[in-house]
């Protein structure tokens, strides 16, 4: 018999998670308040971005 | 440094020209396909997202809102991140049913055109103004580069150029499914020179305000406000509501829907696009602070909304300059082309075609091609007169919010049509109503209008419109949209028509058609649809169909005319929606509603949706599924066939069995009315299935391969809940080897029975042989009679055949072996020549015998004279038959080892291999009734056994025709004799 499938619908939401996290949360204006380089806000979406394309990047029984 | 007018219209134009030429090119395949449509073409169109705000407007936002402009992006990154449950299953459901626009979506989930208009009206109302902003951004850059007032001209030609863009190479074909590849390409090389003009134009105000990045830095801390300016925004209010409404367009402005959808080539793009188009935001972000930074510390001056050209101008490089400048009309016309394709398309499908019926005179491809290029034109030029209109409107970020708050009204809905099959119309009608309501009130009519503040729930209606605004505007909306949607779709029922569409949203759809087509046919399925199409679109439309789905022109099933009604179905929605298709489709190909269609008629629809969604199917459902498996491969593995056949005595089921036994596949069959099959299997089973018998037993039927006898039954299954009526279930058994034993053996106990008989007429025969024998013997004594001899020695083989008779029917086996002695093979083979020569069909057969005359074996002269006469008499039946030629037996032996191999050799029609296995059985016999008795070979076999030799049959090598009887006997040598 068939498992649920966990991956990539659960994985698609975990990095959304993550993303939330860091990007909407009190985290966020934690790292705001920090001073970093102007360049850390966008260290941090490309980390974000790398996370998705390793995730998510791969094909799945969810395409077509 | 500045430019002419002139200068930067040729410059425009010419950049236009360009974009023509690319799409142009790639239509024509000049650009290979494989380029044209790999994934990166396709991430690069998404781009279209970023528009002269983006280009433009976005410095100018991080001015005032410091970091927060990279809310605009993040929302995208994290819409990308869910591609595989939100955008993923969205391209799924576009393609499926050729959904060309979000309103499509709307109007087919909640299978309602009013909802479509709706949203259509909120878009265009959402849209027009910020296509205006992007026209008053060319005119604005251009103003810049030009130190001149306004120049509407090149506003104006830049609309026209668009404009036929847009015509030519995005409306030219009316359906989904052909896509505009030129239009693809050309959109993918405009983000190609924004991001890069942008990306240079970054670097350039790096170096010259700052000579390197560690200049930026050390400028940062002499600045050090700067850098607080830049994240306060983060802890700011209007964060969270910017990165919502971002999320909210990154799929759902129509111009992104489009591309990401509409426009998709593959689900393959899509997963590249999941990660490289926030990348390639990112990128073009991260352009944004340093040219800000370095647009203050250079005091460029004037407007930061376009510190980008002056970055440029500062530069004193004219390339720059014009490279900067054609960023920012890529950005605009990517922008306007993409919108208006999509606005015209959903304009078409929800304002137009619902009121202006198309008449079958028409040819209605072109019709909807030319309605559709007057709308862009419409449409733009009403972008046209809004720009003219907006003068006074102060930045360029407001627009694009106001057109993002419109979009995000729309979430509720589109979450409602993944995940909430329960949601129901008027939920989302009200919710869109209300979110629309608070949208026009507090976002639109503010930006249109002046007047005073006006508080409603801590909501300045009036307010300036910074992001803040839009922030607290896109929570309470949005709030008040979702929760009116939930509670109207919680107190109100969804009709039929709508959980179908709710279903079919989500996979979940198991009905099955109901009511039978008044079409039986293709053809007739045009000339039904004619009426409203047109004769020709009517026959394209069914062509392209059947094309689809692989049907035949001969197509009558209904299961298969019902799949093919669905397709056209959706054919016509990518081509004039779905709410109009359905209209269309329900009013020609029209179904009689009063005849119920029983569960097994759709058994092959229902088995293939349940194999498709196999992998899906979790706990129970999976135990059920598992459960219905095994039942059906009981069915399949059954020896026996089996037939379901409906009341209106169609075939449902017909099994592995079946398919060997009548040589029909199941694919074939399946469907088709039970008088289609082939003889002599239709009526055979159209007969059974009527009669009022349950069990037939042993029916002859006549097959190419020869006769066959079925036994067959059948049970009436019961009807289910849609028919009273339930279909005949037929077991059909081939008892033709059992029919064959049984005729055997009652022909062996015929036989047997005769035998006994001869036991006791051999006495009597023996009798009057023996007087012959003695009168013989005496007639050759006394005259020495030569033919009185050959009397004696037929008297003697009578009496072996009857004993060996006798032997057979007594006992099954031969009699017991007599003395085998060196026998001479060549006077045994003369003798059974001579024998032969009696017979006068023989005569015309010329025997040739080579064999040496002191071959020996061990035998009894009598018995193998009997086997030569039985095997060299079948050889002369089988060159005496009507086609055949001069007869020729040959007979040749040759010693091998202690055996003695003897061929007999005939120039007949040899044994067919069917019967091959079957010649050396007793009582089978070729030749016509009352002609042989079949047991010339098995006698001969039997005799051979008894010496243990062997005797086999094989067919002839080479092209020659006949038999050749190979016999092998124990070699008697001198010693032995």
């Amino acid at each position: 018999m068939n498992k649920p499938d966990r991956a990539p619908g659960a994985t698609s939401l975990f990095v959304f998670a993550l993303g939330l996290l860091v990007f909407s949360s009190p985290l966020t204006k934690w790292w705001a308040a920090q001073n970093y380089p102007w360049f850390a806000p966008f260290g941090l979406w490309l980390a974000l971005i790398i996370l998705i394309a390793l995730l998510l990047g791969r094909r799945s029984q969810h395409e077509l | 440094m500045s430019f002419s007018v002139a200068a930067l219209f040729i410059s425009a134009t010419a950049y236009l020209s360009v974009l023509f030429l690319i799409a142009h090119a790639s239509e024509r395949g000049w650009i290979p396909a494989k380029i044209v449509r790999h994934p990166i073409v396709y991430v690069l169109s998404l781009g279209v997202y970023a528009t002269s705000w983006s280009y433009y407007g976005s410095v100018g936002f991080a001015e005032r809102s410091g970091l927060a402009f990279i809310t605009i992006y993040l929302g995208v990154t994290l819409a990308f991140a869910l591609t595989p449950i939100l955008l993923m299953p969205l391209l799924r459901l576009t393609r499926r049913h050729q959904l060309t626009s979000i309103a499509d979506l709307f109007a087919f989930r909640f299978n309602s055109q009013f909802a479509g208009v709706l949203v259509t009206l909120m878009i265009l109302t959402g849209s027009l103004p910020y296509l205006a902003l992007q026209i008053r951004a060319v005119a604005e850059s251009t103003q810049v580069l030009s130190d001149q007032s306004p120049p509407h001209t090149i506003a104006i030609v830049f609309c026209i150029m668009v404009t036929v863009f847009a015509i030519i190479f995005g409306a030219r074909h009316v359906t989904p499914r052909e896509k505009h590849s030129g239009l693809v390409a050309a959109i993918a090389f405009e983000s190609v020179i924004k991001i890069g003009a942008l990306v240079l134009i970054a670097l350039v105000a790096v170096k010259l305000a700052f000579g390197e990045l560690g200049g930026l830095d050390h400028w940062l801390k002499e600045n050090p406000d700067k850098l607080t300016h830049y994240y306060s925004s983060v802890s700011g209010d209007s964060w969270t509501g910017l990165l919502f409404l971002a999320f909210a367009a990154a799929f759902l402005l129509p111009r992104q829907f489009h591309m990401l959808f509409t426009e998709n080539l593959h689900s393959a793009g899509l997963r590249t696009a999941s990660w490289a188009f926030p990348l390639l935001l990112l990128i073009l972000a991260a352009g944004i602070p340093p040219v800000l930074w370095a647009g203050q510390a250079l005091q460029i001056g004037g407007s930061s909304d376009y510190y980008v050209l002056g970055i440029a101008l500062f530069s004193e490089s004219a390339v720059l300059a014009l490279l900067a400048y054609l960023g920012g009309i890529s950005a605009a016309s990517a922008m306007i082309i993409v919108s208006t394709l999509a606005i015209s398309s959903m304009c078409l499908n929800h304002l137009v075609l619902p009121v202006v019926r198309i008449t079958p005179y028409q040819d209605l491809y072109a019709t909807l091609r030319w309605a559709r290029r007057v709308l862009i034109a419409v449409v733009i030029a009403a972008g046209y007169l809004f720009y003219l209109s907006l003068e006074r409107t102060e930045g360029l970020v407001s627009w694009g919010l106001i057109s993002f708050l419109a979009m995000a009204q729309l979430i509720p809905g589109v979450i409602a049509t993944l995940f909430w099959p329960a949601a129901s119309r008027n939920g989302f009608i009200a919710g869109l109503l209300a979110g629309g309501a608070i949208w026009g009130a507090a976002a639109l009519l503010p930006a249109l209008s002046t007047f005073g503040p006006i508080h409603i729930v801590g909501v300045d209606l009036g307010a300036t419109q910074t992001p803040t605004h839009f922030a607290t505007l896109a929570f309470w909306s949005v709030t008040a949209n979702a929760l009116i949607f939930v509670l109207v779709s919680l107190f109100s029922r969804a009709s039929v028509q709508e959980t179908e569409a709710a279903e079919a949203c989500h996979d979940l759809n198991t009905r099955v058609p109901e009511g039978g087509l008044l079409a039986n046919s293709p053809n007739q399925f045009i000339d039904q649809l004619a009426p409203v199409t047109g004769a020709s679109a009517a026959g394209a439309e069914i062509e392209r169909a059947m094309t689809d789905l692989e049907l035949s022109w001969e197509e009558t099933r209904p299961e298969y005319l019902q799949q093919l009604r669905e397709q056209v179905q959706r054919n016509l929605s990518g081509m004039m929606g779905p709410m109009l298709a359905r209209d269309i489709v329900d009013q020609c190909l029209r179904l009689d509603t009063d005849t119920h269609t029983a569960l097994s008629q759709n058994v092959r629809l229902i088995e293939e949706r349940l194999e498709r969604h196999r992998k899906g199917f979790y706990g129970i459902a999976g135990e059920l599924d598992a459960l219905r498996r095994y039942h059906r491969q009981i069915l399949e593995d059954l020896p026996l066939g089996v037939v379901a056949i409906t009341p209106n005595d169609r075939i449902s089921r017909w099994n592995p069995a079946m398919e060997q036994l009548t040589g029909t596949s199941a694919p074939r069959i399946l469907g088709r009315q039970v008088s289609e099959l082939q003889p002599p299997w239709a009526d055979l089973l159209a007969e059974f299935a009527h009669e009022d018998a349950a069990h037939a037993y042993k029916r002859h039927i006549r097959l190419t391969t020869g006769d066959c006898w079925l036994s067959l039954h059948k049970t009436l299954i019961s009807g289910d809940d849609r028919s009273s009526e339930g279909d005949r279930l037929l077991l059909i058994e081939d008892v033709t080897d059992v029919n064959r034993l049984e005729n055997e053996l009652t022909h062996s106990e015929r036989l047997a029975s005769i035998g006994r008989l001869a036991a006791g007429v051999a006495h009597e025969i023996g009798n009057p042989i023996t007087a012959i024998a003695c009168l013989a013997q005496e007639l050759r004594d006394a005259a020495d009679q030569p033919e009185a001899q050959q009397i004696l020695e037929q008297t003697d083989r009578i009496n072996h055949i009857v004993q060996t008779l006798i032997g057979y029917a007594h006992a099954g086996t031969t009699p017991e072996p007599r003395q085998a002695r060196p026998v001479a093979l060549a006077p045994v083979i003369q003798e059974a020549q001579r024998v032969l020569q009696l017979n006068p069909s023989a005569r015309h057969i010329q025997f040739e015998a080579a064999v040496d005359p002191t071959l020996k074996v061990f035998a009894e002269h009598q018995r193998l004279v009997q086997v030569f006469v039985n095997l060299l008499s079948n050889a002369v039946d089988a060159c005496t038959s009507e086609d055949s030629e001069q007869g020729n037996v040959s007979i040749t032996a040759k010693v091998s080892r202690d055996r003695v191999e003897v061929h007999v050799i005939d120039n007949g029609q040899g044994i067919p291999p069917a019967i091959a296995d079957k010649v050396l059985e007793p009582f089978f016999t070729t030749k016509p009734p009352g002609l042989g008795t079949g047991l010339g070979l098995a006698l001969a076999y039997s005799i051979v056994q008894d010496y243990e030799g062997s005797l086999s049959l094989q067919a002839r090598r080479g092209k020659a025709t006949g038999t050749e009887v190979v016999l092998r006997l124990i070699r008697a040598t001198e010693a032995d004799g």
